[in-house]
């Protein structure tokens, strides 16, 4: 996650915690991405909205320019799918294939309690969390 | 051959047949190379940290010394000497995290960061880089060829 | 890198214009920046495009609705009008096995996401010194 985001924008992220019960603020920036093969689960990402804004901008190499939020969420997609397709790298044989779903925007739109397994990472005091849903893949992760 | 050195917060562009671009002791700093092989022009910057904001002064007199003034400067610098973007090629070396064994600081990692952050903004980016490790390197630029040597103490010599 | 005349127009293809964007500014960092660049949506953009324009390089993510990327790989391979035209594979589900599946199905190349100007770089020196190879054989 650190490595992507740091290749992907440009951005140094800290972990803070590692739990099973964040609450992700209702103005973050969500996203989620369905896991379908060899593993089922849901990745999720939601991502407080100057730190979003920040990695877009460093994305597309804008300087005062404000993103539009279009490529904010487009953003916010390829970062989950890309997070998603390097964690499953690790965790899957590279003699088995691994298939993820197409990112979407999750119906929940207010404040809600991350499912399953959260990581919350940091830059300058603003989040990114990144949870986990689903029994097996959580165990494959925890390995 | 025509050395010409390049010390810490400097910059120089070169297109004399015969010279060589060198800067020395590349720690936690890192050393761009701007090449443009048809012209046979080379710039070379050597900086130091990775953000102005902290010294705007010392940014004014010495715009090498940080990432975010240093390589528009360069790129500018490379194209009065003719060039344009479409000659352009990037390399990079430097950016060790020296006499900071436990990564405290980590300012060789936030030079990496903040080189490939600025250059993207000007569309730019490096083909080839030798970043990061705990090693001190020294970078020369064979301004005729665009080829761009590494030497490490105890460590050899490479190209990039 | 010794630059290829060859390519002169790049497709690019993936649900994502931020993936298309970044994909795109790494191949002019490469050294293709006074190239043609076409980019598609999905593979039946892709596809419809390859019907009316030449495309010296597709660079196809996997993962997208509509026609996805194997299955673009897949038609322009068994397409006589196209099967030549080189394919690169960029995705965030790149494994061995993935690629190697890809390799099969014709792939010239198989990147993983994110990728790098570097890699960028390097993967198309490859792509085009096994192209001339093909031709000298």
């Amino acid at each position: 996650m650190i490595t992507v985001v740091a290749d992907l924008a440009f951005i140094e992220l800290e972990e803070q915690r590692q739990d099973a019960q964040v609450t992700v603020p209702a103005h973050f920036w969500k996203m989620r991405l369905p896991v379908v093969h060899p593993l089922e689960g849901d990745l999720l990402l939601a991502a407080e909205p100057d730190l979003l804004q920040e990695i877009t901008r460093n994305i597309y190499g804008l300087d005062a320019e404000q993103p539009t939020s279009d490529h904010e969420l487009d953003t916010l997609a390829e970062l989950l799918n890309t997070i998603g397709g390097s964690l499953m790298r690790v965790i899957v044989p590279s003699t088995v294939k691994y298939e993820l779903g197409l990112p979407v925007v999750p119906g929940n739109g207010g404040k809600s309690e991350a499912p399953g397994l959260s990581f919350v990472f940091c830059s300058e005091e603003r989040r990114l969390i990144f949870s986990i849903v689903g029994q097996n893949l959580i165990s494959e992760v925890m390995k | 051959m025509n050395l010409i050195v390049i010390g810490i917060g400097e910059l120089k562009v070169a297109n004399t047949p015969g010279s060589v671009l060198r800067t020395f002791a590349l720690g936690s700093c890192i050393g761009v190379a701007l090449v443009a092989p048809r012209l046979q022009a080379a710039g070379l910057l050597h900086f130091a940290l990775p953000d102005s904001s902290i010294n705007q002064e010392l940014a004014l007199e010495r715009p090498g010394y940080f990432a975010d003034t240093g390589i528009p400067v360069l790129i500018k610098k490379m194209f009065d000497y003719g060039c344009q973007y479409t000659d352009l090629i990037v390399k990079i070396a430097g950016g060790a995290n020296i006499m900071d064994p436990e990564e405290t600081f980590r300012i060789g990692s936030r030079n990496t960061l903040a080189v490939k952050k600025h250059l993207w903004r000007y569309k730019l980016g490096a083909v080839a880089e030798d970043v990061g490790d705990h090693i001190s390197r020294t970078m020369s630029v064979v301004v005729d060829t665009g080829r761009v040597i590494i030497t490490s103490p105890g460590n050899g010599r490479w190209e990039l | 890198m010794t630059r290829s005349n060859d390519i002169n127009t790049f497709l690019i293809v993936d649900d994502s214009i931020t993936a298309r964007m970044i994909i795109k500014q790494c191949i002019a960092i490469a050294g293709f920046r006074d190239r043609a660049f076409i980019e598609a949506r999905n593979g039946e953009e892709a596809w419809q495009i390859l019907q009316h324009v030449k495309v010296d390089m597709i660079i196809t993510d996997l993962n997208m609705p509509v026609l996805d990327g194997r299955m673009l790989l897949e038609r322009i391979k068994t397409t006589p009008a196209v099967s030549s035209t080189q394919v690169i594979v960029v995705t965030s589900t790149a494994n061995p096995a993935q690629e190697a599946e890809l390799i099969g199905l014709g792939a010239s190349a198989v990147m993983g996401k994110p990728v790098s100007p570097a890699e960028v770089y390097r993967t198309l020196a490859d792509v085009n010194r096994n192209g001339r190879e093909r031709k000298n054989d």
